[in-house]
């Protein structure tokens, strides 16, 4: 998480986003490719570390490629088994639903395990809030 | 009887028990102590040691102290206590706090002392038998827990070293639990889980141990492993999250962590298109965003300065509902910025989500006209949105009580 607030990785993404973007130029000018560029340009300063990234990287791909994707990335511990019944029960219904709608919300997080969806939130949560604050940096520079 | 006793007044206020004991004691004292013939000396004496005994004897069922005098003087004694050598360390400090804390009441501290040695020194196998029963299952609950403790630190240590798999550990982590006496159990665990953990980086399981008075099954193990990671998780999320530090419970805050999330994704969608928009040329000078990195360092820190935006974006869409055209849109972010400056600072996220919230609305009154801008992601996330938002109950309805502010100040 912390790497978001480093300069050294504003500037990567910086970098990206303009090669991104000079890309797109090229294509129809229209807010999708353009949203879809800076999508892009994060998820590749990630360099396909985290779930979602590799979701919006490879979105429309099919498993068999994100698979390949993730070769060297850590595999999630196997967890013990627990007990069923009394592992429903811990979490609540509202929790559940909860999870599942942030989930939703993360890209590539829908079949995660709780831990596994908390940890990529977070990770998006400080990739989202350094791009806001770049993008915010960036207006604030054309409108003065 | 009265031989050799000083002051009989003074043995009077005494319990009948220690006045036996007394008697004895003072019997096979006078030999032993160099007493002087003044009398004042040896009353003063005898008083000393009455007083001293009296306390002794009154508080030796509560005083943990004591047993460990009583091991110390006997060791003196003709009957060999062999244990209480080891036990006197491990009780050592406390046996000499409580004793000072008895000798500070009396007058003359020296010579009580004196008396405290010679009088150990004396046989005293009546005054000591006494409290043998009682001495004898304090030692052997000390000797216990000390061995307890003993055993399992040779135990964790054998576990740490042996890098078994799981299914091994557990069972032996079963067989070395003991129930319920441990005291520091729980710096143990705490300690050794993490140096467990540490020492094992490559290994697939975790070793667990259990807490004080908590299941040793497996499962409620496993699921306790899994509650930590959890709770680990959200603690981090929470720092992230600004504005969740006062909230407790896990359904809040996914509540806000949710809200957050959907906020910062439409913030990053509308400064992107707003970008595009006002850049048709798409030139971006990298000198130019860096200059501001002070600034964006700022911002980081507090998403004051992120409302500004979504205000001025919410202005701009207004203006896009009547025309659908592009080139309004600049003029209106000029007047956005100037609308700004006249807003104050809204610093809690709460404010932000009702910003999100009356710009859904917005969305929701005219979405055709929205749905040429936005593409289909956008859509499928307010949709998401949407559903979320008539699930949760009590949460949004705080929002909606400060929608009427907002309001006001993006249709400026």
């Amino acid at each position: 998480m912390s790497k978001w607030q480093s300069s050294k990785q504003q500037w990567i993404y910086g970098r990206r986003l303009i090669e991104a973007l000079r890309a797109a130029r090229s294509g129809r000018t229209g807010p999708c490719v353009i949203k879809k560029a800076a999508d892009s340009a994060l998820a590749l300063s990630v360099r396909g570390q985290s779930r979602w990234s590799r979701a919006i990287l490879f979105g429309p791909c099919k498993p068999k490629v994100k698979l390949k994707a993730c070769s060297r990335i850590p595999r999630h511990r196997p967890f013990l088994s627990p007990g069923k019944l009394a592992g429903a029960q811990m979490k609540g219904r509202k929790v559940r639903g909860r999870l599942r709608v942030l989930s939703r919300l993360v890209p590539g997080c829908k079949k995660l395990p709780a831990a596994s969806v908390l940890s990529e939130t977070a990770d998006y949560v400080a990739a989202l809030q350094m791009r806001v604050g770049l993008a915010l940096s960036q207006h604030y520079a054309r409108a003065c | 009887m009265n031989c050799g006793t000083p002051s009989p007044d003074q043995l009077r206020p005494a319990s009948g028990l220690s006045n036996f004991n007394w008697n004895q004691s003072m019997d096979s004292l006078s030999p032993i102590f160099p007493l002087p013939a003044s009398g004042e000396i040896s009353s003063f004496m005898g008083n000393s040691l009455n007083s001293m005994h009296v306390n002794r004897l009154v508080q030796f069922p509560t005083d943990p102290g004591f047993a460990e005098r009583a091991a110390r003087y006997s060791c003196f004694s003709s009957a060999n206590y062999g244990a209480f050598s080891g036990i006197s360390e491990s009780s050592g400090k406390p046996s000499r706090v409580s004793s000072s804390h008895c000798l500070k009441a009396k007058d003359s501290r020296v010579q009580l002392e004196m008396g405290d040695g010679e009088f150990g020194s004396g046989k005293e196998d009546s005054s000591v038998t006494d409290p043998a029963s009682v001495l004898g299952e304090s030692i052997a609950k000390k000797r216990k827990a000390a061995a307890k403790r003993k055993l399992k630190v040779t135990v964790e240590n054998d576990l740490i070293a042996k890098k078994s798999r799981s299914t091994e550990s557990t069972e032996i982590e079963k067989d070395s639990i003991m129930p319920k006496e441990e005291q520091n159990v729980d710096e143990k665990k705490q300690g050794k889980d993490d140096g467990a953990k540490a020492s094992e980086p490559f290994k697939d399981y975790i070793h667990v141990r259990a807490r004080r008075g908590q299941a040793t099954d497996s499962h409620s193990l496993a699921e306790r492993v899994r509650r930590e990671k959890i709770s680990q998780r959200m603690k981090l999320l929470q720092d992230l999250v600004p504005g969740c530090n006062k909230i407790t419970g896990k359904a809040l805050m996914l509540d806000e962590i949710i809200n957050y999330v959907q906020a910062l994704q439409r913030q990053v969608e509308f400064l992107s298109m707003k970008l595009a928009t006002v850049n048709p040329g798409l030139d971006f000078n990298l000198e130019n965003l860096f200059s501001k990195e002070s600034l964006l360092n700022q911002e980081n820190a507090s998403f004051s300065s992120s409302l500004y935006p979504m205000e001025n974006l919410s202005a701009s869409i207004n203006f896009g509902h009547q025309s659908n055209e592009e080139s309004p849109i600049p003029f209106t972010l000029a007047n956005g910025i100037d609308t700004h400056c006249s807003i104050g600072q809204l610093d809690s996220i709460l404010h932000q989500a009702a910003i999100m919230q009356s710009s859904l609305d917005m969305f929701g009154s005219s979405a055709s006209q929205v749905e040429n801008l936005w593409d289909d992601e956008l859509n499928t996330v307010l949709q998401s949105s949407f559903g979320q938002n008539q699930e949760i109950g009590a949460p949004s309805q705080s929002f909606h009580g400060q929608l009427s502010i907002p309001h006001m100040k993006i249709e400026l």
